[in-house]
């Protein structure tokens, strides 16, 4: 099963983090609070995707990234995604940071069971 | 397919520099009339008359600044400083960020529409131009009334743009396109259609055509909303509701063979940002690159000067120009304001069928917007585009009807503007013409 987490390069502290891997039901994994900078530790979800839903609040107010459907997106099933989200203006987006899978498919295929990695913890900056 | 945009311009241009860029920036600012232009000849589409500023008219953009070719001289700055507070922008007189974006979207015609282009299609396409849609159940949150009118909105989005006509039948009829709401696990025996998430997460799924030649199955095309969630048409929308419209038009998107797009403002990007009732110019490339552009075939216009309001209490002041008219109107007010357009009914022995109305309007800030844009056939409203919330300059708004019918009895474009508070300045729209080209 992957582990998703969430770096908050919005350049501000976020008091709210929330993803939901779409398509999944139940409430969204609470991520934060997030420090500038920092990494949330990681979260064990049944399958994930190169998009996430995000709910953020912060000095900047609350904001909200909803996908339309998960067309086109192939369900990833191993390894280790980390998703970084970016704040311009009133504008949140969020983007799989690129070396968070191996090559560009970010599906089974492309993903090594044996991946490692010394394992972020809630304020780890590491970039 | 996916195609990579080439920017044409990018942050950084500033007072001082010169070659190229800034000649492509001077090009831009002439063309769309913030600079005088060298060549005065305009087309029809984007002549150089745009934004309209207080008592402009045509004798007065000839006295827009003058810039050295080139050299990002002060006339430069100053009609790049007047574009980016006619758009809403930090008027920097520099190519900052926000800037480049805007020089890069607003572009006219379809001539340069390759560089534009980051949608993605695979070749997923209808064989056909004619496609119907029909609606098998629908939403306890609204009236089955609105929805019907919501789905008409959005297939207009993309008959605007193209040459596709978007019938609604029967249930039973077998349409390309089924439209269902549905919650969690909802696939029909032997069909591959995920299932449903409740609240949040994914608002809905589509299904793509096939790559043609290879045979069309009864799902492709079909377009599910996912009915745990509270859908409305009412815009701006309650908290936690989502609104229909902007969901079924980028879910049509995908029924015609549309992927996701990566360009900011595309109604094809991944996410859903709240209302939006207008394609971005990505999303036209996309839908024309699969089935083709459309030039005007019968088009009918009208003169801004002959516009009728309909409430004259909501006016502060109307006056004709040479070649529009301004209304001003009373601070926080809703009015109609209507074209009777000149309608060609029969043209040798043969009957015209509607394909959209068109509009070019200015208004004075982004507080006063055309809000709805209806269109009568004679006493008949056959299609009503509501919310689309367009301010600024609108060198050419386009409208389309998704069933392009007959036309029988005169053509009338009512248009709802909603004035803000704020200035006379700010509180005008300079109407220039009204439209509609048949086919
Ligand atoms: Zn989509
Ligand atoms: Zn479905």
């Amino acid at each position: 099963m992957p582990r998703v987490r969430v770096r908050n390069d919005t350049g501000a502290p976020l008091t709210h983090v929330a993803i939901r891997v779409p398509g999944t039901p139940g409430p969204g994994l609470q991520l934060g609070p997030l420090e500038s900078g920092t990494t949330s530790g990681w979260a064990t979800v049944p399958v994930a995707y190169a998009i996430v839903g995000v709910e953020v609040d912060g000095d900047a107010g609350p904001a909200t990234l909803q996908p339309f459907d998960l067309m086109d997106e192939p369900p990833i099933e191993h390894g280790e995604l980390t998703y970084c989200l970016r704040r311009e203006g009133a504008r949140l987006s969020v983007e799989l940071e690129s070396d968070a899978t191996t090559g560009d498919g970010a599906s089974d295929d492309g993903m090594s069971d044996g991946w490692t990695t010394d394992g972020g913890t809630s304020g780890d900056a590491e970039r | 397919m996916a195609t990579k945009a080439k920017e044409r311009f990018t942050a950084g241009l500033a007072p001082g520099a010169r070659g190229e860029d800034v000649t492509a920036l001077q090009d831009y600012l002439e063309h769309f009339g913030y600079l005088a232009a060298e060549d005065p000849e305009h087309d029809t589409f984007c002549g150089p008359s745009y934004p309209l500023g207080d008592g402009d008219d045509l004798a007065v953009l000839e006295d827009r600044p003058d810039a050295d070719a080139g050299s990002f001289d002060d006339a430069t700055a100053e009609a790049l400083r007047h574009l980016q507070a006619y758009a809403g922008l930090r008027p920097t007189g520099e190519v900052d960020e926000p800037t480049a974006q805007l020089l890069n979207s607003k572009r006219c015609g379809n001539a340069d529409q390759s560089e534009l282009a980051e949608f993605s299609t695979s070749g997923r396409k209808w064989a056909t131009n004619n496609l119907r849609y029909s609606l098998e159940n629908t939403t306890p949150n609204i009236t089955t009334g609105a929805v019907t009118m919501a789905m008409q909105q959005a297939f207009a989005m993309w008959s605007a743009h193209s040459p596709l006509r978007f019938t609604q039948v029967a249930a039973s009829a077998g349409a390309e396109i089924r439209i269902r709401f549905a919650t969690g696990a909802h696939a029909a025996t032997g069909t591959n259609d995920p299932a449903f998430d409740g609240p949040g997460g994914v608002l809905a799924h589509a299904f793509y055509p096939s790559v043609p030649p290879a045979p069309v199955t009864a799902i492709m095309g079909d377009a599910h909303f996912d009915d745990a969630e509270t859908w409305t048409v009412t815009v701006p929308p309650q908290a936690g509701h989502t609104d229909l419209v902007t969901v079924a038009a980028h879910e049509f998107g995908h029924s015609l063979g549309l992927g996701h797009s990566s360009v900011n403002g595309a109604l094809m990007q991944a996410f859903y940002g709240g209302p939006q009732r207008t394609l971005h110019a990505d999303d036209i490339s996309g839908l024309q690159h699969l089935y083709g552009g459309v030039t005007l075939r019968h088009a009918a216009w009208i003169h801004g000067t002959g516009v009728q309001v309909e409430v004259d209490d909501n006016v502060e002041s109307i006056r004709r120009y040479g070649f529009y008219t301004r209304i001003i109107g009373k601070p926080n007010t809703t009015n109609w304001y209507h074209f009777a357009i000149p309608t060609p009914v029969i043209v040798a022995g043969s009957r015209l069928n509607w394909h959209r109305a068109l509009l070019r309007f200015v208004t004075g800030s982004t507080s006063t917007v055309v809000r709805d844009v209806h269109v009568y056939d004679g006493s008949s409203r056959i299609i009503a585009h509501q919310a689309v919330n367009l301010g600024g300059s609108n060198a050419m708004a386009v409208f389309g009807v998704p069933h392009k019918p007959p036309v029988y009895w005169g053509a009338g474009i009512s248009i709802g503007v909603t004035t803000g508070a704020g200035t006379a300045s700010e509180r005008r729209i300079d109407l220039i013409s009204g439209g509609v080209d048949f086919t």
